[in-house]
Order: structure tokens, then C-alpha cells, then sequence
């Protein structure tokens, strides 16, 4: 085993118990082993550094400002709809739309789905539209015709 | 009448507050403000970005408390989780603005002044007596220069004493490789310090 192995044993023996074998493999590695006696110290050390500098505090004030925006938040989810009556409202409204598209003569489907006869209609005009060479014989048809 | 809400189980404070008990939600950001704070400090190394981060994360956990499953995850790793990808935002949104040689400026002016704060010096205890202020202040730097999911793995462990569980919970990792987080963080640390 390389000190490696055995420093990463260390950094958890600081967090958590390990069982009695390891331990003992630990600590018969460590009498030997300057390098990781140094490093376990020093893990130590670290440890109760971060206790005393870590627990920062917030500052004084900040758990007052946080309810008050949260309750800032309540009062204007009250003033809103609550959720359940949203689901009929989005129904009312989408029903509404298509009671007026058919008013209007229209159904929503033909609104969305375009009508293949209104091509046709197209094409049938342009078919009957006079030809480039009836206009130079003015031959045009009689609807188009000048 | 209000009553003390503080000895009741987050489980408790969680479905009272869902049911829109004020006193309740409240509870729980008394528990858990200073976990939160810290956890945005120690991420985005800023007072005032922390102060930020508190405020949108306890926001974030009201409107989607109907969302949150207890039988998925404890409600504090699940706050926590916010909190921290709510700092992860706050980061990198710092760094997109500021160059970064400011945003360690900022960052270093921030710890000294919590640090002052926390730990008047007319008034030290025995810990702080012990270390000198150089080495706190080299062992602040190295801690803000790990890889964010380093650093915060770490402080989760070293300061706040979650379990190696809890934090992977928190990073969406595994457990196993938290420890690794952990073990690289200190690794790192101590071969800054011991330059």
C-alpha cells in the first residue's frame, strides 16, 4: 500500500469511525511514516480551523428581511387566482375562441388547417389569366379581354 | 398566539408550512439560515451575494414547497441543493462581470470583514489565540482556490458535520466520491499552506 492510500484513509478517519482493522493498519502505517503523521496533524489542524473561522453567521436582520419578502410573495399569491380555478379559466377562454371563429363564419379548424379548394380556385384563375402571346395577338379571353 | 415552533420536526415545519401556517415556514428559516448563508459564502465568497442568495433561495423553497418529496430526499439537502445552485449562478454571473483578479479582492475583503465580525480581537477564545492570523488568512486563500465542488464539499463536512451522504445528496454525486472531493480539498490546502 502507498502513502496515498493510507492519507485517504486519514481524511476519512477525521470524518467518520473506521473499523477496528483499518485503524490498526492506520496506526502501524503512521509509526513508520513521518510523511503521513505530518499530514494527519495537519488534516487535524485544519479541522478545528474551519470550526472557529467557518460558522460565520449571517448578518442581524437577514432572517427578518427573508420572511418579510416571503410573506411580500404570500399576500400576492392570495390577490392571484388560486391554482385549481385556472384549469376551467384556460377551458372558458379556449371555448370562447371557438365560439367566436364560428360567429365569425369561420371554424377554428379552417382558421389553422388551410382549404385545399382555395388553391384550387387559385389555379383554376390563373389558368384562365390570357397567355403572353394572346396578349401580343390580342386574342385575350372574353373575361380578361379589354 | 404565536408559539415557538423550534423544537418540531422539519417533516412537521414542511407539511404545516404547506398547508400555509406563516409560523412554520418561518421556523424553518430560522433553522436553516445559517447553513444556507454559509453554504453561499463559501461558494461565491461574497457577504453581500450571500446576503442575495439566502433571500432567492428561502423564495425558491416557498413556491415550490408543493413540489418537494419527502420520500425523495430530506428537506434540508433538498434546501441545500438550492441554495447551492443558486450560489453556482450568483458565481458565475460574478465572473462574467468582474475580472477575476477583483472578484478574490472582493472575496478576501468579505472573509477578513465576517472574520472581524465573528471574532472580535479585543475578545479571542483559545482556538483563534493558537493559529496565527497569517495562517488563517493562507488557509482562506487555498480554501478559495479549490474547485467550487471541492470547497463546498468540504465546508459541508469540516464545518457543518453532514454525513458523506448528505453531501452527495447536495452535489448529485455518490458517496464514495465525496470522500474524494473531501480528501483532494485537504490535500490541496495543506500543500498551500505548507509552502
Amino acid at each position: 500500500m502507498n502513502c496515498e492510500h493510507y492519507r485517504k484513509q486519514l481524511s476519512r478517519q477525521v470524518d467518520i469511525d473506521l473499523d477496528r482493522a483499518l485503524t490498526e493498519e492506520l496506526e502501524k502505517h503512521l509509526a513508520a511514516c513521518p510523511e503521513c503523521r505530518s499530514f494527519r496533524d495537519g488534516v487535524k489542524a485544519l479541522n478545528r480551523e474551519f470550526h472557529t473561522v467557518g460558522r460565520t453567521q449571517p448578518p442581524v436582520g437577514l432572517a427578518e428581511r427573508v420572511k418579510e419578502r416571503v410573506d411580500r410573495q404570500r399576500r400576492r399569491d392570495r390577490v392571484l387566482l388560486p391554482a385549481w380555478t385556472r384549469v376551467p379559466l384556460v377551458a372558458m377562454i379556449t371555448l370562447a375562441a371557438v365560439g367566436l371563429g364560428n360567429l365569425a363564419g369561420r371554424s377554428i379548424s379552417s382558421m389553422l388547417i388551410p382549404d385545399r379548394s382555395e388553391d384550387a380556385v387559385e389555379y383554376t384563375l390563373v389558368t384562365q389569366a390570357p397567355s403572353f402571346a394572346d396578349l401580343l395577338t390580342d386574342n385575350g379571353s372574353e373575361e380578361n379581354g379589354q | 398566539m404565536m408559539r415557538d415552533q423550534g423544537y418540531l420536526s422539519d417533516e412537521i415545519l414542511v407539511k404545516e408550512a404547506r398547508d400555509g401556517s406563516e409560523a412554520h415556514f418561518n421556523a424553518l428559516v430560522d433553522r436553516y439560515i445559517g447553513l444556507v448563508y454559509r453554504v453561499a459564502f463559501s461558494v461565491t465568497g461574497s457577504a453581500h451575494e450571500a446576503e442575495d442568495v439566502v433571500q432567492e433561495t428561502f423564495l425558491r423553497v416557498f413556491r415550490n414547497l408543493d413540489g418537494f418529496d419527502p420520500s425523495k430526499a430530506a428537506f434540508k439537502t433538498w434546501l441545500l441543493a438550492i441554495a447551492r445552485n443558486q450560489s453556482i449562478n450568483v458565481l458565475a454571473h460574478l465572473k462574467r462581470k468582474a475580472a477575476r483578479f477583483l472578484t478574490r479582492t472582493q472575496a478576501a475583503e468579505d472573509r477578513d470583514n465576517a472574520e472581524e465580525e465573528n471574532f472580535p480581537h479585543e475578545m479571542p477564545d483559545a482556538e483563534t489565540t493558537l493559529l496565527s492570523k497569517e495562517r488563517t488568512q493562507l488557509v482562506q486563500q487555498a480554501l478559495a482556490k479549490l474547485p467550487e465542488k471541492q470547497r463546498t464539499a468540504l465546508m459541508l463536512k469540516a464545518v457543518e458535520g453532514l454525513s458523506y451522504a448528505e453531501i452527495a445528496e447536495i452535489l448529485h454525486t455518490s458517496a464514495s466520491a465525496v470522500e474524494s472531493l473531501i480528501y483532494r480539498a485537504r490535500s490541496k490546502i495543506l500543500e498551500e499552506v505548507e509552502q
